[in-house]
């Protein structure tokens, strides 16, 4: 049996090239990567949403706050949020959940765990924490109240006074401090 | 922490499109959107997004679908993109150039008595460009859209057509020689002898320009100029991947440095959960990886070996690197996992002002570029299915700084 011997492509014309790729670290690095994605939430005016690595220095730990939609019940609000990414991020989706107690369909509101499928089935690596902030961000607007993780917040949506009490109830102002 | 300090190139070095058109959203798109670094071993899919073969190698390992599209993909449709890679080469080199020369500019632009020669500036730039896409049209009669390559032809008639271009010469050619069926030999003898070259002779595929036995060009051809090496699923041939070569298997090939890299069949991908601890530490030691840890250290490293190894493979020979790099490579990727489960710092004080300032420098890097932004990063643009949220009074940066001290 003879055997493919060939590289995939015609040799270069520059012996250069290998200088560049020398320098080149480890694809899929997850600091890497995590910064990159940090400097893109920074640069881009993104309205609304913000996250920063938590202060104990801990990359894999990020702190985000979403601010609630205008022409929402949650409009004026703010939620802090904790970011938790695995080892093997981007391929599996980061673990997200609310710190700051939201009143929402697809919330638990003691433990803050999040039901929205890009963070679960539907995840893909080329989401990014800016991408989450925004689909969470417009989740606070248009809950899916099909599978609901509150079913109360579910049953109370179509009477907007009553969910704004229940609401207000359990929110708490994020404090500058904590 | 390095993770703050890394200086980190990105497309928004580069001014937005009122200032320097296209720039930005060339640097973008010459980025993965896995990783969000320029290219590294750009690969095609099915679907015909574009991934580093690492990254796209690791997600395929974790979801059959592309991650942009979530087409149903798999690792038998990657394609090395040399052309691409080839792209990302030179922009590596001109990057750096051409950022040198935007900040000039700007700098120039800003001084208050230069305002009319930017303008000149911009002018003579403008004529330039007019002038350079008269003459692309004026090649491009002669160029390769009127050269029509049907794959049903044969390679006789392929390779005596006249735009045929030149055959690099180089030390360093590779040399296709796929095992060719007994049937297709014979087919090839029946082409005219003297028209056609011999069946052992080497030529440069007018497609893609590998270097190929003409024996052998129809059938890459057929394969679309994607060379697969045969798949292993027997331990004879499994043998022959570990470098255990016979039957003289090594003659012609490119020699790598490093005395173990011989060999450049892309590796199975293993079904770990059948194999005894024994046969996993022997992968291992075949591959001259060490066999320290646990059980799973053990899945985790061949299987990052075996991705790493066959993402090399997808590069040119001129971008690859030895298997010693590779090791070190796989070496990093494992201190940064175990790293992880103890990055807490135990002077939380110390951190805390040493990141204060380093969050104020890059907020203040940040603040004269952010509001002029106009184009969105492709890795962090939202997905198609995420439904853009009614804007809100816009988070300054500031706000977003102090909230975090
Ligand atoms: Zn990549
Ligand atoms: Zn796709
Ligand atoms: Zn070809």
């Amino acid at each position: 049996m003879e055997q493919l011997t060939s590289s995939l492509a015609p040799p270069r014309a520059s012996p250069k090239s290998n200088v560049a790729s020398s320098s080149q670290q480890v694809a899929g690095s997850v600091a890497k990567r995590l910064s990159n994605e940090l400097m893109t939430l920074m640069m881009s005016s993104s309205p609304g949403i913000s996250a920063f690595p938590k202060h104990d220095g801990n990359l894999f730990e990020w702190v985000g706050t979403i601010e609630g939609p205008s022409e929402t019940i949650y409009a004026g609000l703010t939620f802090k949020i904790s970011i938790s990414f695995p080892s093997n991020y981007p391929y599996v989706a980061p673990t997200i959940k609310f710190d700051t107690p939201c009143y929402h369909p697809n919330v638990d509101i003691t433990g803050g765990a999040i039901c929205l499928d890009i963070l679960q089935d539907k995840w893909s690596a080329v989401y990014s924490v800016q991408t989450i902030l925004l689909s969470l961000q417009s989740l606070l607007g248009e809950p899916n109240n099909a599978s609901p993780l509150n079913p109360d917040a579910a049953s109370l949506w179509s009477t907007p006074t009553a969910f704004k009490t229940q609401l207000m109830k359990h929110y708490r102002p994020v404090s500058e401090s904590s | 922490m390095n993770f703050l300090d890394a200086d980190v190139p990105d497309p928004t070095d580069f001014p937005p499109h009122s200032t320097a058109p296209g720039l930005r959203a060339l640097d973008g798109a010459f980025r993965c959107d896995i990783c969000g670094e320029l290219y590294d071993g750009p690969v095609t899919i099915s679907c015909g997004h574009c991934f580093c073969s690492a990254c796209i190698r690791m997600a395929l390992a974790n979801k059959q679908e592309c991650p942009s599209c979530r087409k149903s993909a798999g690792e038998a449709h990657i394609r090395p993109n040399p052309v691409l890679e080839n792209v990302i080469s030179s922009w590596k080199e001109a990057r750096p150039f051409i950022l040198g020369l935007v900040r000039r500019e700007m700098e120039h632009a800003t001084t208050p008595q230069a305002t009319t020669d930017k303008g000149t500036v911009r002018k003579r730039k403008r004529s330039v460009e007019n002038s350079s896409s008269f003459d692309t049209l004026g090649s491009g009669v002669a160029g390769p859209s009127s050269y029509p390559i049907s794959p049903s032809r044969g390679p006789a008639a392929l390779l005596k057509s006249p735009s045929r271009p030149k055959k690099p010469k180089s030390a360093a050619q590779e040399i296709i020689d796929m095992t060719v069926p007994s049937s297709d030999i014979e087919e090839d003898e029946t082409t005219p002898p003297n028209l056609a070259p011999k069946a052992d002779e080497i030529v440069a595929c007018p497609i893609c320009q590998k270097h190929v036995r003409y024996r052998s060009l129809n059938a890459h051809i057929d394969r679309d100029c994607k060379d697969i090496a045969p798949s292993f699923n027997t331990v004879n041939s499994w043998s022959k991947i570990m470098g255990t070569s016979k039957n003289g298997q090594n003659k012609g090939k490119h020699k790598k440095t490093g005395s173990d890299s011989d060999d450049e069949y892309p590796l199975p991908i293993s079904t770990y959960t059948t194999l005894k601890d024994k046969q996993l530490k022997d992968m291992l030691t075949q591959q001259n990886l060490p066999v320290t840890g646990d059980r799973s250290i053990w899945e985790q490293r061949h299987q990052r070996w075996v991705m790493l190894y066959n993402a090399n493979l997808d590069k040119s020979l001129a971008n690859r690197k030895t298997k010693a790099e590779l090791r070190k490579d796989l070496k990093r990727w494992e201190e940064e996992r175990t790293r992880k489960k103890k990055t807490a710092i135990t002077d939380v004080k110390g951190y805390q002002i040493e990141n204060k300032s380093e969050f104020n420098r890059l907020i203040n890097a940040a603040r004269p570029k952010a509001p002029s932004r106009s184009t969105i990063h492709p890795t962090s643009s939202p997905p198609s299915e995420t439904k853009g949220p009614p804007l809100l009074s816009q988070l300054s940066l500031t706000e977003a700084g102090d909230s975090i001290v």
